[in-house]
């Protein structure tokens, strides 16, 4: 038998030998179609995780079936290329049990969600790398253990390790990354996907799990204090011609009035930072900053309480009304950073022999018109894996409700760890020249993943209205004459750079 | 390169295949190739050592398989025989030193020159999800050499249920079938660890009859691990004990026969009596005195009335593997025990 011929018997004989998992898997795949569109039922964010558990189950499963270092197994007194029986593990990882929740996924998409081919091909393009990622991940670690009770024992090791570390190492040296960076830089080492596969390979060619566990550590040690630079890359944040905001320009340093009344005990100092000429049509989104104070004696102060990204909009714009595209706010453009100081830190801070630096990034997103349809009930569009229905449209003098339905596969990242959601729709009258912001409000999203991870797609049931839901001011008075003949929105926001801000800070006597 | 069997085994009596097994196993004896080391050897192992972090399981090990023999590997629970088998299977790799199969370095085998090597341990997972009929369908197409003949034969005569799940095999209907998969392809070299687990006396004795038949027949060198030291005398013409590691003893059955004497004295000893530190596995009952003499020759009588002048009656027999076995155990436990 050839090599191929091999990996292929191998893999057969594990789809034989997995039945009832596979069984189990399609039934799981199968049931996350409906459950996609059951937005409300728990179900619905249920089953992706059901299927993907059952996938890392079964993955890892064939894989400790035929483990390749254990001396016991089968396979290794037989004639099989050790390389082939891995291969056969590729190929019923990512065939079968990565094949059958992608074809579940496009029957979700195509079926349920009704949408365009092209779109729905760019999502299970993502899905095939996240969740062959994912079960990537259970071979190797199947890979390394004995059974499955070992194999969970490592997953929530995994789950908890990083963090504790990512702590520790964040406690130990607050200038080195917050936490999260520290903790996410592990996940990346353990995940990374040339490790994930070729590592079971040198497993089943060498039968040495001792070297494997070594690469691993090697690895993760390296990745751990490999600069973020080498891990991220950062764009441009204009396509055009204009002015970056690259610096961070801190005009004032103020010392809070009630830390002076705390003479002997260490008083809290807010340091001010303000982003300047920033492009007026973005978003500018913190992604981390920090600062740290170097006093006259070379020692240097990085407060705990400054490690942690203190994520925040800088820059709140107003969506792009009719055709001028210029935000209209400019909502609090500063940024606070907490430091705390004992009564001597305060007095250097304060007699300006002491110095403050103020670093991080700075993420910038652009608002995109994803969709536009006529703002009347029963109205639908569907354009580049997005549909839009609205169903159902109230009004009261000076207020607007409508009620919609979104289904999308390019929905915006995540907003969750942001305090402030960007807008994402309006209502525009083109005719009259008039547009206003909508709020949204009683959205409920399928999970986060339809059948499985990878590619973002969402099923949202939304509230939209004019002035915030339950709150009616009256500067939120609008116009309901603007509905005739006007078109809701929905706009998407893209991340099209992320500028590191670094400066220092010029002090001034409070 | 491996000998034709014919070559190698030019001297022996055919007697057909593992299947046909009518013969009775004391005639086989004659027919067993004498320890010649001048064969190739199939096996050699050079300063083999293996350790498990801080145990040393294997030191300094060597010994050397003749092509067609059975090499009878025996050795107390813990002494490293299954981990040298799986070292010499491949699928363990060794820490330090040379083992070389077929002529190649073990590490170094081809996937043909694997399917030359029948393995067999106990211990050894089987697919217990699969059928009888569903494994052999399976490795059947691993081995260019695969005897569908043959495994019916074995099937029905280890009276295995093909259609079955192995998984609810008995302990012994598993090793039967272990055997039945290594056996199919007619193995060149076959490495028994343990092979009679769990298998009746009936079966076991077919089982001895067949593998020493096949080695005959075939040409099949056997290394064979097992705690029935009363199979394996019938099977072995040669023998190795390893203790602790090390290998003792590696020498043919015959030669250890030979050298290895079974001595009855009757002689009244003073209570206090104690026995030359040669003397292995000495016992006495009242004036019986037994032991067993390594390196016994003409002069072991004249030696023995040295030691006990008043001996009546001293009698020396050739020492049974068993004894031999035993004997070798007890001396390496004390030596331990000396040298700690």
């Amino acid at each position: 038998m050839t090599w191929l011929q091999q990996a292929i018997h191998v893999a057969r004989k594990d789809l034989h030998m997995s039945g009832w998992f596979l069984a189990v898997y399609v039934f799981a795949a199968a049931s996350a179609i409906p459950a996609a569109m059951a937005s409300n039922h728990a179900w619905g964010v249920l089953a992706p995780i059901a299927v993907m558990l059952v996938g890392f189950t079964c993955a890892a499963f064939v894989v400790q079936v035929d483990s390749p270092y254990r001396p016991e197994v089968f396979w290794a007194s037989k004639p099989l290329y050790s390389s082939a029986v891995w291969g056969g593990k590729l190929l019923f990882i990512f065939v079968v049990l990565v094949g059958i929740a992608v074809v579940a996924k496009a029957i979700a998409l195509l079926a349920v969600f009704k949408l365009e081919l092209a779109p729905t091909a760019d999502v299970l393009r993502d899905s095939v790398v996240a969740y062959g990622s994912f079960l990537a991940a259970a071979l190797l670690v199947a890979s390394l253990t004995p059974d499955l009770r070992a194999l969970f024992l490592v997953c929530i090791a995994y789950l908890l390790i990083p963090n504790v570390t990512g702590y520790l190492i964040a406690a130990a040296r607050p200038e080195t990354a917050a936490m999260a960076t520290v903790a996410n830089s592990i996940r990346y080492a353990l995940t990374g996907m040339t490790v994930t596969l070729l590592l079971p390979a040198l497993i089943y060619r060498t039968r040495s799990r001792k070297l494997a566990i070594g690469v691993v550590v090697a690895y993760t040690v390296l990745m751990m204090f490999m600069p973020n630079r080498w891990l991220t890359s950062s764009i441009a944040a204009e396509p055009e011609p204009a002015q970056l905001p690259t610096d961070m320009v801190t005009p004032t340093f103020t010392v809070r009035r009630e830390s002076r009344e705390l003479n002997d005990k260490p008083g809290r100092f807010l340091v001010w930072a303000k982003l300047h000429g920033t492009a007026p049509h973005n978003a500018y989104v913190i992604g981390s900053i920090q600062a740290r104070i170097r006093f006259a004696d070379s020692t240097i102060l990085a407060p705990a309480n400054a490690e942690f990204a203190r994520v925040r909009l800088l820059n709140v714009p107003r969506l792009p009304l009719v055709d001028s595209f210029t935000n209209l706010q400019q909502d609090n453009p500063w940024v606070g950073i907490e430091l705390y100081l004992t009564s001597e830190q305060r007095k250097q801070v304060s007699d300006g022999r002491a110095t403050v630096v103020v670093s991080g990034f700075v993420d910038v997103l652009t608002p995109e018109s994803a969709i536009t349809v006529p703002a009347r009930e029963g109205a639908r569009v569907a354009r580049n894996g997005t549909r839009l229905r609205i169903d159902r449209i109230r009004t009261a003098d000076d207020w607007i409700n409508l009620q919609a339905t979104m289904a999308s596969v390019r929905t915006v990242p995540p907003l969750s760890d942001r305090i402030i959601s960007l807008p994402e729709y309006a209502l525009v009258n083109r005719v009259l020249g008039r547009a206003v912001d909508l709020h949204s409000n009683g959205s409920s999203r399928t999970g986060a993943a339809v059948v499985v991870s990878g590619g973002e797609s969402a099923i949202q049931q939304l509230t939209l209205q004019t002035g915030m839901p339950g709150y009616r001011s009256r500067e939120d008075s609008i116009d309901v004459r603007i509905l005739n003949g006007a078109e809701l929105v929905y706009y998407t926001w893209s991340t099209i750079g992320r500028i590191p801000v670094s400066a220092p800070l010029t002090i001034t006597s409070e | 390169m491996l000998q034709n069997p014919e070559e190698t085994m030019g001297t022996l009596e055919v007697r057909g295949s593992i299947g046909n097994l009518e013969e009775p196993v004391g005639a086989l004896e004659t027919g067993r190739p004498a320890g010649d080391m001048e064969k190739r050897a199939v096996l050699e192992v050079s300063g083999l050592t293996h350790r498990y972090r801080r145990v040393t399981a294997l030191e300094d090990v060597s010994l050397s398989v003749p092509s067609g023999s059975v090499y009878a590997l025996l050795g107390p629970n813990g002494a490293g025989k299954t981990t040298l088998l799986q070292i010499l299977m491949g699928v363990r790799r060794p820490s330090v030193g040379s083992v070389r199969v077929f002529g190649k370095n073990v590490t170094q085998l081809t996937l043909a020159d694997r399917a030359r090597i029948g393995y067999v341990a106990e211990g050894q997972e089987l697919p217990g999800w699969m059928t009888l009929q569903q494994l052999e369908a399976w490795l059947a197409p691993l081995y260019s050499t695969w005897d569908r003949t043959l495994a019916a034969e074995l099937r029905t005569r280890f009276q295995l249920d093909a259609k079955r799940r192995i998984r609810t095999f008995s302990r012994g209907e598993k090793m039967k079938a272990a055997l039945l998969c290594a056996l199919a392809p007619r193995p060149e070299l076959l490495l028994l660890d343990e092979p009679f687990t769990g298998i009746d006396v009936v079966t076991k004795d077919e089982l001895v009859r067949g593998l020493l038949e096949s080695a005959g027949t075939e040409g099949w060198t056997v290394l064979i691990c097992s705690h029935d030291i009363a199979e394996l005398e019938l099977l072995a013409d040669w023998v190795g004990f390893i203790d602790h590691g090390r290998i003792v003893v590696s020498e043919p059955l015959d030669v250890l026969n030979e050298r290895f004497r079974h001595v009855d004295v009757i002689a009244e000893t003073e209570r206090g009596f104690r026995p030359p530190a040669d003397w292995m596995a000495f016992d006495r009952a009242g004036p019986h005195l037994r032991f067993i003499l390594a390196d016994a020759d003409a002069s072991a009588e004249y030696s023995i009335r040295q030691v006990l002048p008043n001996a009546t009656r001293i009698d020396l027999r050739p020492a049974s593997l068993r004894e031999i076995f035993v004997a070798l155990a007890g001396a390496q436990t004390l030596t331990k025990e000396l040298a700690q």
